[in-house]
């Protein structure tokens, strides 16, 4: 299990590729860019406060399933953000707490403690390697975070493809030609397309190239509703395929969504991590 | 010296292959992308895309035939972890095969139970208690009259309560947590320089898991955090030293002074409010990294040979020592920093009235007995007669970095200093030791395999010690493990000798509920 984690980073893909709020009749979608709508879905409000369960199902190519249950409870110090996250299950990793402070300010780097409850000890931890696997999940942190807009050039694939009955964008993003070493270093990834839903800015499909390993890794964003006026999609798949075979595959249930009921500022202290939920 | 040639090669050439193997990726990855930056500057999109087979498969395609029963998965999965009371727990069977002694045999064929409770209650107070308790059947296999009863009480089985403590706020900046705990300070993964509260389980050099490190003690810790600043003001009531090997043990630290000497059982300060320790910390995070200030007055967990007795009626002489502790004082700093995938941390402390054994008892001993004027021929502890011990000022330094940009590793160097500063040449300790770790640390398989490797290295001779895990997450909870840990022996009288071979080949299954 990788030791950098912002478990909230989870929601706020699922919002991130899922939702946008600002309102819908003012857009004028025909005279957007595809890089103005890859802005538009990073630009989201996923509220002052939140708090979650989720349920990550792991199933590997021979259908094998490991279930791993986390509670989640972010907030937003203005253009900042604090996040902490408690495993619930399995029970060898029962107690074990992540915490992670993110910074708007770009030369500030974000963050991160881990307690291990076994050792009853918080520990810092670096910001690490970006492409790793998010706690043996097919997301990585790059997935989980978003990729930064400015490193890349987007294209439309299409105009209208209907998903779901919704009617999307597809759109193509490649590493920009100069920061290509650097993007694909840090991401891991040749290019992305995205299903962009036209009525609310969310990213509802994914298909990602990955370098290493030559693997292709889909991601599909389900359950989709609207919670406290924030589109969230409840449910977020991501399956890893080589040579068109499935590798492994990543479901993340979300349960018990609530946004800006909030939280004290003294949840996002060490302290807490020790104390447990 | 076939054995240590073999040992040495052994380990050179998987910290080689690791570091080759490290490099390579790191290095493959830089030079690929290298290469891939100045070929996809003159080509297409298309030909970094080469070679994935994508047959433009939809996304039905890739779902298989995977049914998950979503609904029963979440219903099977446990609580929101706000439940009033919660039993969690393991069982793990452990085998240790002792591959290197003359009759090579399991040295170890432990079963542990570790059950866990936690009670809550509504207005935030919590109680805990931890019970571990093992037995070892390896003993009654090798026969239980091979080991000595010391040997026996402290291995062959043991029960014990490792957490009993209640928490709670006890206005909205203080909060208390009293009972028997542990305090986990400080940086280093290996040495004890400003985490002085708990004292550590040396009963089996390396061998001890790092969580079963910390020995928990009955503890009051007064908490107030405001802002990013954390206080700490702890009181230890109970005074337990370190457990360290016993007589006759495969790892007993005394094997080599028995012979020389008589060694008492050891004396432990009395618990009570006389001898109460107190520690303090002041820590504060910032940005990029922390900072912490630890003062501590408490009695050393390690302990010194004291003049007990002295016998010069027979042709030898024959000398008592007794196992005590010594309160010392330690002050100390320590902090992280974390820059890209690197961490860096440190930790320094200065550890006053410390006492360090002197290397010319033998020397006092003969003065005496060949002494003419001297008629008096058994010495008790009051007189004082032989002098083992000084007390000295030690200096601790502990620097150390962790990288983890190596995709699903990480690995992590210490180097640790100590130094006596009011050195005299009649100690038996050097004035200066340095000692360096080293631990890699892989993840793989989407987590179900890890494998770690941890070295350490003494410094003037005294030897390495070589811990390499794998395991495997058979399901969820189940997790299987497999190892080996070598003692690679420096100089016949450095520190890792007299255990070169107890070399361990591991195994162990553990389900945890």
């Amino acid at each position: 299990m990788r030791k950098r984690i912002w478990i909230w980073g989870l929601v706020a893909v699922s919002v991130f590729m899922v939702s946008l709020t600002f309102q819908e009749k003012t857009l004028k979608a025909e005279n957007l860019s595809p890089k103005e709508i890859a802005k538009r879905v990073d630009n989201r409000d996923d509220g002052e406060t939140s708090t979650s369960e989720l349920t990550m199902i792991l199933v590997d190519r021979n259908k094998n399933e490991r279930i791993r249950k986390m509670k989640s409870f972010r907030k937003s110090f203005g253009k900042d953000t604090k996040s902490i996250s408690f495993f619930l299950s399995p029970a060898d990793v029962k107690n074990t707490a992540f915490m992670s402070y993110e910074w708007d300010d770009e030369n500030k780097e974000d963050d991160n403690w881990l307690y291990l409850p076994a050792l009853r000890k918080v520990k810092r931890i670096a910001s690490g390697n970006k492409k790793d696997s998010f706690m043996g999940s097919d997301f990585s942190y790059v997935d989980m975070n978003g990729p930064e807009i400015e490193d890349w050039d987007y294209k439309f694939v299409k105009e209208s493809e209907k998903v779901n009955g919704h009617d999307c964008w597809v759109i193509e993003a490649v590493p920009k030609a100069s920061r290509r070493k650097r993007v694909i270093d840090e991401t891991g990834y040749l290019k992305r397309v995205s299903w962009i839903r036209k009525d609310n800015f969310m990213a509802v499909r994914g298909k990602t190239w990955v370098k290493k390993g030559k693997k292709i890794k889909f991601f599909e964003a389900l359950d989709i509703e609207k919670i406290s006026g924030i589109w969230t999609a409840k449910k977020l798949e991501m399956t890893t395929t080589k040579k068109n075979r499935l590798e492994h595959k990543t479901i993340l249930l979300f349960d018990k969504i609530t946004y800006n009921e909030g939280l004290k500022d003294d949840m996002f202290n060490t302290q807490r991590m020790e104390r447990g939920l | 010296m076939r054995r240590i040639e073999i040992n040495y090669l052994f380990i050179l050439s998987l910290i080689l292959f690791l570091s080759l193997y490290s490099g390579a990726r790191l290095f493959a990855q830089d030079a690929t992308s290298e290469t891939s930056s100045q070929q996809e500057s003159q080509a297409d999109e298309d030909d970094f895309l080469e070679g994935f087979e994508d047959t433009g498969g939809g996304f039905e395609d890739i779902k298989g035939d995977i049914e998950l029963n979503i609904e029963k998965i979440q219903a099977e999965s446990s609580g929101d972890g706000k439940s009033l009371f919660s039993l969690n727990g393991f069982v793990k069977e452990e085998l240790n095969y002792s591959f290197a002694q003359e009759e090579p045999d399991f040295s170890k064929i432990r079963t542990t139970l570790n059950l866990k409770m936690n009670f809550r209650t509504f207005d935030a107070w919590k109680l805990v208690f931890n019970l571990n308790s093992f037995y070892d059947a390896s003993y009654s296999k090798r026969g239980r009259d091979n080991f000595t009863p010391e040997t026996l009480e402290t291995y062959e089985n043991e029960t014990e309560i490792r957490d009993f403590y209640f928490e709670g706020p006890i206005s909205d900046w203080l909060r208390i947590k009293s009972g028997n705990q542990v305090i986990a300070w400080g940086q280093s993964d290996v040495g004890q320089i400003i985490d002085m509260a708990n004292p550590r389980d040396l009963r089996e050099l390396g061998m001890v898991d790092l969580e079963d490190a910390r020995l928990p003690v009955v503890a009051t810790k007064f908490t107030s955090s405001v802002s990013s600043i954390e206080l700490n003001l702890v009181a230890i009531h109970q005074i337990k030293p370190n457990k360290v090997a016993t007589k006759g043990s495969e790892f007993d630290p005394l094997a080599g002074l028995r012979s020389q000497a008589d060694i008492l059982d050891e004396e432990v300060p009395v618990s009570g409010n006389e001898n109460t320790e107190y520690l303090f910390r002041y820590l504060q995070h910032f940005n990029g990294g922390d900072f912490s200030f630890v003062w501590a007055d408490v009695f050393d967990d390690a302990f010194y040979l004291d003049f007990y007795r002295l016998d010069l009626s027979g042709t030898m002489p024959k000398v008592s020592l007794v196992p005590r502790h010594k309160r010392i004082k330690s002050v100390g700093v320590g902090g992280n920093l974390v820059s890209g995938s690197f961490l860096f941390k440190g930790e320094l402390a200065q550890i006053a009235g410390k006492n360090f054994m002197r290397n010319d008892q033998f020397a006092q001993i003969m003065a005496l007995k060949l002494n003419p004027q001297n008629q008096q021929t058994v010495f008790n502890e009051d007189s004082r007669a032989v002098s083992t011990v000084s007390e000295k000022t030690l200096a601790k330094l502990m620097l150390g970095v962790e990288y983890s940009g190596i995709t699903d590793v990480t690995v992590s160097f210490e180097g640790l200093y100590d130094q006596i500063l009011d050195y005299e040449d009649n100690l038996m300790d050097n004035e200066s030791n340095l000692m360096f770790s080293m631990m890699v640390s892989l993840a793989a398989m989407n987590d179900l395999f890890h494998s770690r490797l941890f070295f350490v290295h003494f410094s003037d001779d005294n030897g390495n010690a070589l811990r390499l895990n794998v395991d495997y997450n058979v399901m969820d909870a189940l997790n299987v493990e497999g190892g080996i840990m070598l003692y690679i022996e420096g100089k016949e009288d450095g520190f890792v000798y007299p255990v070169k071979d107890s070399d361990r080949l591991i195994a162990s299954i553990k389900y945890s509920f």
